[in-house]
């Protein structure tokens, strides 16, 4: 089951989309969303590959607690991710065309994405992604807004199986290379989690053993 | 044949003493009623990575478990994408599901999850008699919950903890260890016997 956010993790992160300091800033709707969703695909197809640090916080709002999570991720058109959580605990995800690897503790998991109907649906929202398609993914509705600096996308799950887990997404995109700087996912009991990304680096070369558990 | 004949009885052997009682010898000790109080968890709130292997099947997770100011202790169990499976609220009469996903959220998952979180935090513990038995070095301390036996195992009638036990009043079901101390342990173990169960949780330090 982990699996599965595994890959909406990915597709989110590599769909450029993110924010949520966002909040604090003001927003207006994206008045041409024709023009938008053009502008999005055909930036988002200048992005081969990305790597980046990021930083999670888990917040439980009635417990008051926060689980502040750091790692490192890497893109590489295409579909293959590796995400690598490193403080406070180690935990590794790769995703290399169908295949799916995922490290916990000294445990080791492969899997076919396609043997899953699950798996292919959060494979559809990476592909929407990675080309730049996720404003027309069906599985979400989504509002865009944007100020001078930022996209905001609010992603709504409209299937059961997503809505089981989030009651929104909401995505900053930095309007300078349309890659996403923020992610945050509410819960239906007022928890969240924030994904920030930071020292990002676009286009490098990244060898494909990156994106092999050798690594 | 005089080798088969002993193959065969070591094969026996081994049988009856795989399906023998577990608690077939305990025998009745007096012991301090307050024993095994000393060994309630104040966890007040402590992270852990979850390993969950379960019949064939591998998830993993972190899970927070917090002593809440009323005395109860709230259970979360997230994925490392943060997303929460589950919540649960315990206290020692009452418990509560705070949260669950859909697809966890049968009777029998949330049973099994209830009685091992309520058998580690030895909730309960003080609703009714506790009895006390002797198994060779061993000290049996017994209380009912839900229909089956908690076992607090301890060395020396109450000095240490050992290990923790939920069976009948022959088979065990359930048992749960400690590495480190068991009030600040890093890790805690928690295993099925009746059905291929096995959660490890590891002390995430922060």
């Amino acid at each position: 089951m982990s699996k599965y956010f595994v890959f909406l993790f990915i597709g989110l992160v590599l769909g450029r989309p993110m924010h949520s300091e966002a909040q604090q800033e003001t927003f207006k709707p994206v008045q041409n969303s024709t023009a938008f969703k053009a502008n999005f695909s055909a930036q988002a197809r200048k992005v081969n590959s990305i790597t980046s640090t990021f930083r999670q916080e888990k917040v439980l709002s009635l417990l008051e607690e926060t689980m502040v999570s750091t790692g490192k991720f890497w893109f590489k058109r295409e579909n293959k991710i590796r995400i690598e959580y490193e403080k406070p605990f180690q935990y590794l995800m790769i995703l290399n065309k169908d295949e799916m690897i995922i490290k916990d503790h000294d445990k080791q998991n492969r899997m076919n994405v396609k043997s899953n109907k699950l798996f292919q649906q959060i494979n559809r929202i990476i592909l929407d992604c990675v080309q730049g398609s996720i404003l027309d993914n069906p599985d979400f509705a989504i509002s865009a807004f944007e100020n001078t600096e930022r996209y905001r996308l609010e992603m709504k799950p409209v299937t059961k199986g997503l809505q089981d887990f989030f009651t929104e997404i909401i995505v900053l995109v930095d309007k300078k290379d349309f890659t996403a700087t923020e992610l945050t996912m509410h819960e239906a009991g007022g928890d969240y989690t924030t994904i920030h990304f930071s020292n990002k680096l676009l286009n490098a070369n990244i060898a494909d053993s990156v994106f092999d558990l050798a690594q | 044949m005089r080798i088969l004949r002993i193959q065969y009885l070591i094969l026996l052997s081994s049988i009856l003493v795989g399906c023998a009682s577990a608690y077939k010898n305990l025998q009745p000790v007096v012991i301090d009623k307050e024993c095994i109080y000393r060994f309630t968890p104040q966890y007040q709130n402590n992270w852990f990575t979850a390993s969950v292997d379960v019949t064939g099947h591998h998830l993993s997770g972190l899970v927070l478990i917090k002593k809440m100011p009323d005395g109860s202790d709230r259970v979360v169990f997230t994925n490392e994408l943060g997303i929460s499976f589950f919540d649960f609220e315990l206290s020692d009469s009452t418990f509560h599901v705070k949260q669950i996903i859909g697809r966890l959220n049968k009777k029998a998952v949330i049973n099994t999850l209830r009685q091992d979180f309520e058998l580690l935090l030895l909730k309960g513990s003080t609703a009714g008699a506790i009895s006390s038995y002797r198994q060779q070095n061993e000290f049996y301390h017994r209380y009912s919950q839900n229909g089956k036996l908690n076992y607090v195992i301890t060395h020396d009638e109450c000095s240490d903890l050992i290990r923790l036990e939920r069976g009948s009043s022959k088979k065990r079901l359930v048992q749960i260890v400690f590495k480190g101390d068991q009030q600040h342990p890093e890790s805690i173990i928690i295993e099925h016997f009746n059905f291929n169960m096995k959660i490890v949780l590891t002390k995430i330090d922060r």
